[in-house]
């Protein structure tokens, strides 16, 4: 899995995801999002477009994300979730607390 | 443990538990490897039987097995240390072995013996060529190592077994916990343990049931699960299904938490008198009551999993009727056919195609079993009998 990291102005960074979120990757996007924290920016956008698969261990990465942000007083925001993932969030009822928006660069606006 | 017997053959334990019989090969890349690494014809991992010496991997080698008595792989079995014979026509023990005969016999042999899981010798990595060679300690050494990784696959292998034993040993079986009512269940890890279970237990009026799926696959998701599984069991004698889960919930949310896991999970209590169940749904989704008359609901689901942000659960009430039954499945069943929510309705077709709870288990079990499934699938199925079915109780 592809993941690429960019600022944004303010205090914001846009993850975005591409290939298969799984038990392989999920550590990798755990790592990414801890050193946005550690460097200071606490609001962070999850780009899911590309995310062809989402399984739980995934889904327990991204949830890890949203305990980190909020604990450094940010938050996170994911976008553009398709398929299967948009799947597993509905089953979980986790697009209850994690929305998902049109857009990942522009999650944080509304 | 191994030994001589009064007519003077071999007695090794023999562990047809650790490979398949006859052949199951498990270390082919390193029959390879070994091969190529020393220019060698014929590479095996042997493993003693009742009368034949079983390649269970093998380079260059034609026949499964060969037999015992007498041969370089009984011997090098029966050797406290590796044993290499640089060239088998100066050798007495093996000059008139058959496989030696002719111009293409064997002329050099090189014998590793490693032991099973209890610490006794049950198998030998063994290499031939068909021309004497030197074998020098240095040349020793990287058979060593290659039989420490045998070793520890099948020390590995048995551990997972026997994890596998204690996990199945959990789920329930063949108690009748309830007159008037059928249940039955199934959790097909797909490695040997895995984050899935069930359960049910009598409660007072009635019966309660989980299905439980912790993040991941393996025996991380395995000890998780146990612990979870043993925790809303502590709870049984809440008589408040969201209780039960909220104390579940604060019991495992440091452990969960230190280990970044989390639990979806559908628990529910039957009252017998009416069929009424009250249940929570943790971020698990996929429970359909198929009625009596072909119909189904997909039960209402609004709280997140155990280990999320845990902003608490609500209960909500479903009634089963005579002949109703009630289907919870994990989503490793999704993998099954589609991967989507259409796989409620092939579920519900299911439901309504079989009698009984048992006979839709067993349909989905066999469906997982044929297709090798990815994800742990586990399904659990509760009917409410008809006034006139025989009375049978509990299946499992």
């Amino acid at each position: 899995m592809e993941v690429n990291v960019r600022d944004l102005t303010g205090d914001i960074a846009v993850i975005q995801l591409v290939g298969r979120l799984n038990m392989a990757s999920a550590a990798r996007l755990r790592e990414a999002v801890t050193s946005i924290v550690d460097s200071g920016r606490t609001r962070v956008s999850i780009d899911m477009s590309g995310v062809d698969f989402l399984d739980s261990s995934g889904l327990g990465a991204i949830i890890s994300a949203l305990k980190t942000t909020r604990q450094a007083g940010g938050d996170l925001r994911i976008a553009a979730p398709t398929g299967q993932a948009k799947l597993v969030l509905q089953l979980t009822n986790l697009d209850r607390v994690l929305t998902a928006y049109d857009d990942a660069e522009t999650a944080f606006n509304e | 443990m191994v030994a001589v017997d009064e007519n003077g053959t071999l007695d090794v334990l023999i562990r047809t538990d650790l490979f398949g019989m006859p052949s199951d090969d498990r270390f082919p890349n390193l029959c390879r490897t070994a091969a190529a690494h020393y220019g060698a014809e014929l590479v095996v991992v042997a493993m003693a039987g009742p009368e034949s010496v079983w390649f269970q991997s093998r380079h260059g080698v034609v026949s499964e097995s060969i037999e015992r008595a007498g041969g370089f792989c009984e011997t090098a079995i029966l050797s406290d240390d590796p044993l290499i014979v640089e060239d088998v026509l100066a050798d007495e023990r093996f000059k008139h072995h058959p496989a030696a005969a002719g111009p293409n016999g064997v002329r050099f042999f090189a014998g590793y013996p490693f032991h099973g899981p209890d610490g006794e010798r049950i198998g030998v990595l063994a290499m031939f060529d068909l021309k004497p060679r030197t074998f020098g300690a240095d040349e020793v050494e990287p058979m060593k190592v290659a039989v420490d990784w045998i070793e520890s696959e099948l020390q590995g292998a048995q551990d997972l077994d026997r994890a596998a034993d204690v996990q199945r040993a959990m789920l329930p079986r063949n108690l009748a916990p309830l007159a008037g009512y059928e249940i039955a269940g199934v959790c097909i890890p797909a490695k040997s343990v895995g984050g899935d279970f069930y359960d049910w237990y009598a409660i007072d009026g009635g019966l309660a049931f989980t299905l439980g799926d912790v993040m991941g696959k393996g025996i991380a998701s395995a000890i998780i699960a146990a612990a979870v599984r043993a925790v809303v069991r502590s709870a049984a004698h809440e008589s408040d299904v969201v209780e039960a889960v909220e104390r579940s919930a604060t019991a495992l949310s440091t452990d969960l938490g230190e280990v970044s896991s989390f639990v979806t999970m559908f628990h529910a209590r039957m009252r017998a008198s009416d069929g009424l169940v009250s249940y929570v749904d943790a971020g698990h989704g996929l429970t359909v009551v198929v009625r009596v008359d072909g119909t189904a609901d997909l039960l209402v689901t609004t709280d997140l999993p155990l280990g999320t942000l845990d902003d608490g659960w609500s209960s909500h009430q479903v009634t089963l009727e005579p002949g109703d039954m009630l289907v919870s499945f994990s989503d490793g069943v999704l993998d099954l056919f589609d991967g989507t929510l259409a796989v409620v309705d092939e579920v519900v077709a299911m439901a309504r195609e079989a009698s009984t709870p048992r006979s839709l288990v067993d349909t989905l079990e066999r469906l997982a079993r044929r297709d090798g499934a990815p994800d742990d699938v586990t399904v659990l199925a509760v009917r409410r009998g008809l006034a006139n079915d025989r009375p049978n109780g509990t299946q499992t």
